[in-house]
């Protein structure tokens, strides 16, 4: 159901991720069995990991199975990256900007590019939100920057 | 008249900043705590602000951004606006230690400038109650009968017990092995479980358990002794010299204008006299020292950072020295 | 004192009416911190700190005990409403109690994880009442090797808890240890993969990793379709839990407690383990192991009763240690400091009013958070109706704020992101997210143990075995390996 192609890629790049692991955890120091440095546990978690996924890669290769692709045949990119890229801007923003502003921005990007609202719907929306949700949280006791206006 | 108008606006901008410092603080300040809510520096810091707050006529907001000693609230602070309105509170240790142990985004001399040393925590060793030792003797006596035998808890390789306990080895010539923790209270539980013979760390967390007859505390970093262990030696009376010191320092970035570190400090010193902060602090058996301030808390955080540096080098755990 | 004298007077102390007004406004501001994703107790605790110096000392530990079990109530309304743990301890609700919101049954879901929470929690008071000092002593036999060896066990238990390809949960949780080592090691102060990001240097952090994997990748997954489609299907009629649904749990709330109630007296990460070990336990013993996994009520009911009744009993070495198992318990901690009260064993003894004051409040909070949340339910599940374009940039705010605030970092926000696509990615291809989250959260115990029990040793592996309690679950650990393979072998080949 996921699709060949998709698990090698995945497997390869366990596999890869391990290596690069191993590698730097014995920089880091081993130490031996009786006195394990910083990186003792990481290469053997990395190097059981890097066994696994060469043990999956043997598999995949020996017995194909399945369709080639299949699993990202849905996938809405765009939309992906507007999604994680408005949460993304909300952390950059929001110190400089403050709480509620930040928030304005993220909310009107994703009613408006992903929930298709109508724009004046959008902005209208996201201002309420911000401005309840600043007033709110604040009462609540967590400690939200205020940003040049103050919210 | 050109000429007039200009001066007269050059003035105005010299002239505006210090009617801010004048003004200062006209909302509210931030602290900063680099250690997680609860513990004895997030209480003291906040009990210090509540009691600042008068002096300042602003509120004083504190916010816990945990992390690595204190390290990740001191790197964040140096990034931040010397305008007075954010500050750190902190252990000695991101000034005096950290830079020692590993490579840091800042230089704790020249990106910060110190406000304020407000308390200081007494530093114990203890063992259990039921434990064969009754004095410090006789530690190191069994110390040095049976090396590498004394299984020693503390909350971490370069809190203050371990680095002072390292050097008593070596004066001593006895061997232990260290097992840290990740803080006070897993140490004391080892400790009470029988699982290490001796622990290390700050008084104010060891008190109830000495007045259960759980614990007994053996030896002690500062002159004065414990009230509530008054038989404890002190590093003193044992003649070994070592001066060591664990202090609360209040920080501000680097560049901060005289005028408003001068208010801060009037504010911070009144507010070590003042209640919750004085009772926070008794309870909690935190020395309030003598008020050290600005260039003089630098000289002493540099003093202090130098006797670091020999304890860590000779504990093993110098930066450089690593692999 | 005897348990009748003691019961009469914390009672005495817990119904005055300025300490029921204090446990409700801690159980109530707990609830509403709880619901909110990432937002953790910590931060509301500390912020009152300084308000309970003006509070009596009991008054002030019951508000700040109540805000921390009702952060707990909290924390799985989210896991079942919209796949975001609340705390480390519900992740595994999110396994079975969002499937269940996805089948229209979020009612059922939420009324048994309350109903369950009150009945795990009442009884883990009652031991603590009776069993408190005997049952401290006997946690504080648990030292590190103990701990390494209760990790072994873990770890593997994990694996009984993989819904698909047992060898990519395997993947998945390896690869949740070797995440949990970013940061300075504890021993050395070296930094560890930190790539010179200072923000890095205590680790990831367990609520973004956690609220990317199960929120965020969640949201993104459900982008796909028509947005506009009902995400969660509709069952008119079902707020609370059926006598069908009763049945069925009965016996993983009987388990939940009791495997809850002890795990929970281990200082440090009681109610994790207690929620997947019950979990697993469930799964295990039901006649119906292959539906685990698509919103089998026995998935929820035991993993809430458990984990809350951890909850309860990590109060034990608190109470009568004056240990602070965890963070939380620290706040409470230096709240009794404050108060001039030193947590320790004789707080029982010098103060039986505040011992038992706040033994008897926690039944009442508990009584008070069933009582506020059951009419809740009714509420949530109306919430869930509304169309998911609307519904989802207000949970990604809610995930935003939540993981922003816990260390106002905006590197946080980041790695939530990041971990967002790598859930999405992961879901996709058949990897699942739970395994990843228990062994991060394993893992530096784990090595922690391990580390310490060698300097113990002085670096003699022996000590592992020839320590009754380490030996005895290492030999668990062998057997529960047997017994994984064997059952592998009798069920079908699952398709890789």
């Amino acid at each position: 159901m996921s699709g060949r192609l998709g698990d090698l890629a995945a497997s390869a790049l366990l596999l890869a991720l391990a290596g690069a692991t191993c590698v730097g955890s014995w920089r880091l120091g081993l130490g031996d069995v009786h006195n394990p440095g910083p990186g003792f546990m990481p290469l053997a978690a990395a190097a059981l990991l890097g066994l696994m996924a060469l043990g999956q890669l043997v598999r995949l290769a020996a017995h194909p199975r399945g369709a080639a692709t299949g699993a990202f045949a849905q996938s809405r990119w765009g939309a992906l990256a507007i999604v994680l890229g408005s949460i993304a801007a909300f952390g950059a923003l929001i110190d400089t900007l403050g709480f509620a502003p930040s928030t304005f921005l993220m909310l009107s990007v994703l009613f408006g590019a992903i929930a298709r609202k109508r724009w004046w719907v959008t902005l209208a929306a996201a201002l309420a939100i911000a401005l309840v949700a600043s007033v709110a949280f604040r009462a609540l006791g967590l400690q939200l920057p205020p940003g040049p206006l103050g919210l | 008249m050109n000429r007039f108008l200009l001066a007269s606006l050059a003035l105005l901008m010299l002239a505006a900043p210090l009617a801010a410092d004048e003004a200062f603080p006209t909302r509210p300040i931030t602290v900063w705590v680099g250690f997680p809510a609860g513990g004895g520096t997030d209480i003291l810091t906040r009990a210090l602000a509540e009691s600042a707050e008068k002096a300042l006529g602003q509120k004083i907001v504190v916010v816990n951004k945990p992390g690595a000693s204190g390290t990740v609230a001191t790197t964040e602070l140096t990034r931040a606006k010397p305008d007075g309105y954010t500050l750190v509170s902190n252990t000695d240790t991101p000034i005096t230690r950290s830079p020692h142990l590993r490579d840091l985004d800042y230089d704790p001399f020249r990106d910060l400038t110190p406000i304020m040393l407000y308390g200081r925590y007494k530093v114990t060793w203890a063992v259990r109650e039921d434990s064969p030792y009754k004095t410090w003797k006789d530690v190191v006596e069994w110390a040095k009968k049976n090396p590498g035998q004394l299984t020693f808890g503390h909350p971490g390789v370069a809190s203050t017990p371990n680095l002072v306990l390292t050097k008593i080895a070596a004066k001593e010539g006895f061997t232990f092995r260290n097992v840290p923790f990740a803080g006070d209270a897993p140490a004391i539980t080892a400790l009470l479980g029988g699982h290490v013979l001796m622990i290390g760390g700050s008084s104010s967390s060891y008190a109830g358990y000495v007045q259960a007859k759980r614990m007994r505390i053996l030896l002690v970093n500062e002159r004065e002794g414990l009230d509530y262990a008054p038989q404890a030696l002190t590093i003193e009376k044992a003649g070994y010299g070592i001066e060591s010191a664990t202090v609360l320092v209040i920080t501000a970035p680097k560049d901060l204008p005289r005028p408003i570190a001068a208010k801060l400090e009037k504010a911070f010193i009144d507010a070590t006299r003042k209640e919750p902060f004085v009772g926070v602090a008794r309870k909690s058996e935190t020395i309030i020292p003598e008020p050290l301030t600005g260039a003089a808390l630098g000289d002493y955080l540099r003093k202090l950072a130098a006797s670091y540096e020999v304890l860590i080098k000779e504990a093993g755990l110098y930066k450089s020295e690593k692999k | 004192m005897d348990t009748f004298h003691a019961i009469a007077l914390g009672l005495g102390v817990a119904l005055q009416p300025l300490n029921l007004f204090f446990c409700f406004v801690g159980v109530f501001v707990g609830t509403l911190i709880g619901v909110l994703p990432g937002i953790g107790p910590v931060g509301t605790m500390s912020l009152l700190l300084p308000i309970t110096f003006h509070l009596s000392p009991v008054g002030a530990i019951i508000m700040l005990a109540g805000i921390y079990y009702g952060a707990q109530y909290g924390g799985s309304t989210t896991s079942i409403l919209v796949n975001i743990p609340g705390e480390a301890s519900s992740i595994v609700t999110c396994l079975d109690g969002y499937q269940m919101a996805r089948n229209g049954r979020a009612g059922p879901a939420l009324g048994m994880a309350a109903l369950g929470s009150f009945i795990g929690g009442s009884v883990a008071i009652v031991g603590l009442m009776l069993l408190a000092v005997p049952l401290a002593e006997a946690a504080l036999s648990f030292g590190p090797p103990e701990y390494f060896a209760l990790m072994c066990v873990s770890l593997v238990v994990l694996t009984f808890l993989s819904r698909g390809s047992m060898g990519k949960s395997l993947m998945m949780g390896v690869l949740g240890l070797l995440l949990s080592f970013v940061g300075l090691d504890m021993f050395t102060s070296v930094p560890r993969f930190t790539f010179g990001v200072n923000e890095l240097s205590d680790g990831i952090g367990l609520i973004p990793l956690v609220m990317g994997l199960f929120g965020v990748a969640e949201i993104l997954l459900n982008l796909e379709g028509e947005m506009k489609r009902e995400i969660y299907a509709t069952r008119l009629g079902e707020i609370l839990p059926t006598a069908r649904d009763w049945v069925a749990a009965r016996w993983s709330i009987v388990r939940g407690t009791v495997i809850g109630f002890f795990l929970g007296i281990l200082p440090g990460g009681g109610a994790v383990l207690a929620s997947f070990v019950s979990y697993a336990v469930e799964r295990r013993l039901s006649r119906h192991p292959e539906r685990f996994g698509t919103g089998v009520i026995e998935g929820v009911a035991g993993p809430e009763t458990a984990n809350n009744a951890a909850a309860q009993s990590s109060f034990i070495p608190l109470l009568a240690l004056g240990i602070p198992p965890n963070v939380v318990r620290a706040v409470l901690f230096g709240g009794l400091l404050i108060h001039g009260i030193q947590p320790g064993p004789l707080v029982m003894q010098q103060r039986p009013d505040l011992f038992w004051g706040v033994v008897m409040s926690m039944f009442v909070g508990n009584a008070m958070l069933l009582a506020l949340n059951l009419p809740l339910v009714g509420m949530w599940v109306r919430l869930l109706r509304v169309p998911y374009d609307v519904l989802f940039p207000l949970i990604l705010l809610f995930c935003a704020i939540g993981v922003y605030s816990v260390n106002n970092s905006r590197t946080d926000v980041y790695l939530m992101v990041l971990f967002g696509l790598v859930g999405y990615l992961m879901q996709k291809l058949g990897y699942e997210p739970a395994p990843l989250a228990l062994a991060y959260v394993l893992g530096p115990i784990l090595e922690t143990a391990l580390r310490q029990s060698l300097a113990l040793s002085g670096g003699s592996l022996s000590i592992f075995v020839t320590r009754p309690i380490s030996a005895a679950s290492m030999l668990l650990v062998v057997v529960l390996l047997i017994v994984q393979l064997f059952s592998r072998r009798s069920s079908p080949k699952e398709t890789t």
